[in-house]
């Protein structure tokens, strides 16, 4: 069976202003099986969301293959890419968002090229903030959210659109108990009804229903965890 | 085609969402817009009442030559001419130079037929008198003059200019009955309008004209103006010298015309072309400003799978909505300047020898074309303007638009 998400060998260098050569992933494979539930650890600054991104073709990897449910984003041009993209759903901390638009236009931006109209984007809307616990805030400026609110914003966001799979990194991030528990319960109902997730977190207790888990440090895979 | 529709919305929507951004685009091309749309719509304007006059003016305009020189034409030269079979009319006209006022000014005097012939320059049938009235017929001694020549000497109704000219008969002096409005074709001279008769007089030419206008049958113009050419002398002479016709035709003036309206088209699109590579660089330093911003928001939308197609599609409808903001205020602009506000400041730029408080109805007229062209070109400015920017956005990767 193909998994939904493979990674071969998969590397991401960055040149720091001194020129300096960072690897925030440094040769990393996994496969995440279609309706997985893969959490990624390790410290701060290990690379957990550099993998998410390259994981979803938000970015190249400098060397190595990762594959999207048995497509390769390298091979598929710009516009194969954006297919792969509406496929997917990205909650990242803080955001990000678009500052101008009301958080419901936001939260359903990814629907507008699909043709969908604002009546029906808001419903979408209304849903995914709602079961997140921001039902009230709809019409809200992204700036007037506080970060922990920007955080299930845009894991609202990622609902939205019903995708395939979520790539949520430190979805927990500044929540209290009581919403850790709503969003947790979110994440293992979608989860239950097929999603494939791949979830950067240090609170690994949390989701006990998770199949998986990978631990990078300093960019490498440490867990001894092999394809 | 849904997405199509959504995404180009969305592009109306995004004007609203940088809002500084759009203003500043909209006044800087507005700006660059207004003089042209202005320019182009005054150049209809003349070429407008440049027609009417050729229109309503004689089929043939005839001048005589003595020694390769303009000459006065003797009346007598009327009856020849109304020999020719399908000339219906000749009347005689008298345009002349002289100075008046203490500055000496140029004044062209244009002897008229009375009041109630047909229009044109060879009868007072079309001018308008802004204060007083018309001229009498005859030898009265009447002039009116123009808005622009009246506002300079301090002349109006019941003024009188002594000596106006001397003749045989001794000094006589004009009494300004009225003042008109010197539009075109006259606004660029100083012009006194008087009956024929009194024409004469000024210049002490009795029984002559300086031009004779001829109308006929329709169809026969050219006819009869090789006729009027074959003519060996337009009257003869005591000295037996030739008085050697010279005739312009309607269809010259209006070639004339023709091309002068397309003359001041043109530099006004020169005008453009150079605003256009002045403002280019502002729009591009202006939209460069908001990269960051740009940049960050188009890394969003290509995560939340947006395509560089969908990316670039909203940013030239946004840009196309901006062009057209800018298009529509610059034709409002224009009309209200050149309308209500009767073209003040700008007259003077537009119009040489007019002042920038003209004092007459410039002409002028918007037509789709101009209208078409500025909106064109505006689409053009603001899209070199933002292209770059654009396009720098929608091809990067999403993450690194975003961080």
């Amino acid at each position: 069976m193909t998994p939904f998400f493979e990674a071969r060998d998969v590397a991401k260098r960055f040149h720091e202003g001194t020129g300096a050569e960072v690897r925030a992933v440094d040769g990393v494979s996994l496969r995440v099986e279609r309706g997985g539930f893969l959490l990624l650890t390790g410290p701060s600054g290990s690379g957990k969301t550099t993998l998410l991104a390259l994981l979803g073709s938000l970015e190249r990897p400098t060397d190595g293959v990762v594959l999207i449910d048995g497509a390769d984003p390298a091979a598929c041009g710009e516009a194969g890419r954006s297919r792969l993209r509406r496929r997917l759903g990205f909650a990242f901390t803080g955001g990000p968002m678009i500052p101008s638009l009301p958080l419901w236009e936001n939260v359903t931006a990814g629907l507008v090229p699909l043709g969908m109209g604002a009546a029906e984007r808001r419903a979408f809307a209304a849903v995914a903030l709602e079961r997140l616990g921001l039902g009230d805030k709809l019409r809200a400026a992204p700036e007037e959210l506080s970060t922990g609110e920007l955080g299930r914003a845009s894991l609202a966001r990622a609902m939205a659109s019903r995708p395939e799979a979520i790539l949520a990194d430190e979805p927990l991030a500044n929540l209290d108990d009581a919403t850790q528990a709503l969003v947790v319960e979110a994440l293992a109902d979608l989860h239950r009804a097929g999603t494939t997730f791949v979830v950067a977190t240090h609170s690994v207790r949390a989701f006990p229903f998770a199949t998986a888990a990978c631990r990078l440090e300093r960019g490498r895979r440490v867990d001894g965890g092999g394809l | 085609m849904g997405g199509f529709i959504a995404v180009a919305r969305s592009g109306v929507g995004a004007v609203l969402l940088h809002p500084m951004r759009s203003v500043a685009t909209v006044a800087a091309v507005t700006a660059m817009l207004v003089p042209v749309v202005t320019g182009l719509a005054v150049s209809e304007g003349l070429a407008d009442e440049s027609r009417d006059a050729a229109r309503f003016g004689a089929d043939l305009v005839v001048t005589g030559l003595r020694f390769g020189r303009p000459a006065p034409i003797p009346l007598t030269a009327m009856e020849a001419l109304l020999a020719i079979p399908e000339v219906t009319s000749v009347r005689p006209r008298i345009v002349g130079a002289i100075q008046m006022g203490v500055a000496r000014e140029d004044v062209v005097v244009v002897g008229l037929d009375p009041p109630g012939g047909p229009s044109g320059l060879g009868a007072a049938g079309d001018v308008t008198v802004v204060e007083g009235r018309l001229f009498a017929p005859g030898a009265a001694n009447e002039a009116v003059v123009g808005s622009r020549l009246a506002a300079r000497l301090g002349l109006s109704p019941g003024a009188r200019i002594p000596p106006f000219y001397t003749d045989r008969e001794g000094e006589r002096w004009t009494d300004v009955v009225g003042v008109f409005r010197s539009d075109l074709p006259m606004w660029e001279a100083n012009v006194v309008l008087t009956s024929f008769e009194t024409a004469q007089r000024f210049f002490d030419e009795r029984g002559h004209a300086t031009q004779l206008l001829v109308t006929c049958d329709a169809g026969y113009a050219e006819a009869i103006r090789e006729a009027i050419l074959r003519m060996p002398t337009l009257a003869p002479s005591l000295s037996g010298d030739p008085l050697r016709p010279r005739v312009f035709a309607r269809a010259d003036v209006e070639a004339t015309l023709a091309r002068g309206a397309a003359f001041g088209a043109g530099a006004f699109a020169l005008h453009f072309v150079l605003l256009f590579a002045a403002a280019v660089p502002l729009l591009v330093v202006a939209t460069g400003a908001g990269l960051r911003e740009r940049l960050r928001e188009t890394g969003v939308l290509k995560m939340l799978g947006w395509g560089t197609d969908d990316v670039l599609l909203r940013a030239f409808v946004e840009s196309l909505t901006l062009a057209v903001i800018a298009a529509s205020l610059s034709v409002i602009l224009s009309a209200l300047w050149l309308g209500p506000l009767g073209a003040r400041g700008i007259a003077a730029v537009l119009l040489p020898g007019a002042d920038a408080d003209p004092g007459f109805g410039v002409p002028w007229r918007l037509t789709p074309g101009p209208v078409a062209i500025a909106a064109a070109l505006s689409l053009a400015i603001v899209l070199v303007g933002t292209l770059p920017s654009s396009w720098r956005a929608a091809s990067a990767e999403p993450m690194e638009a975003m961080r």
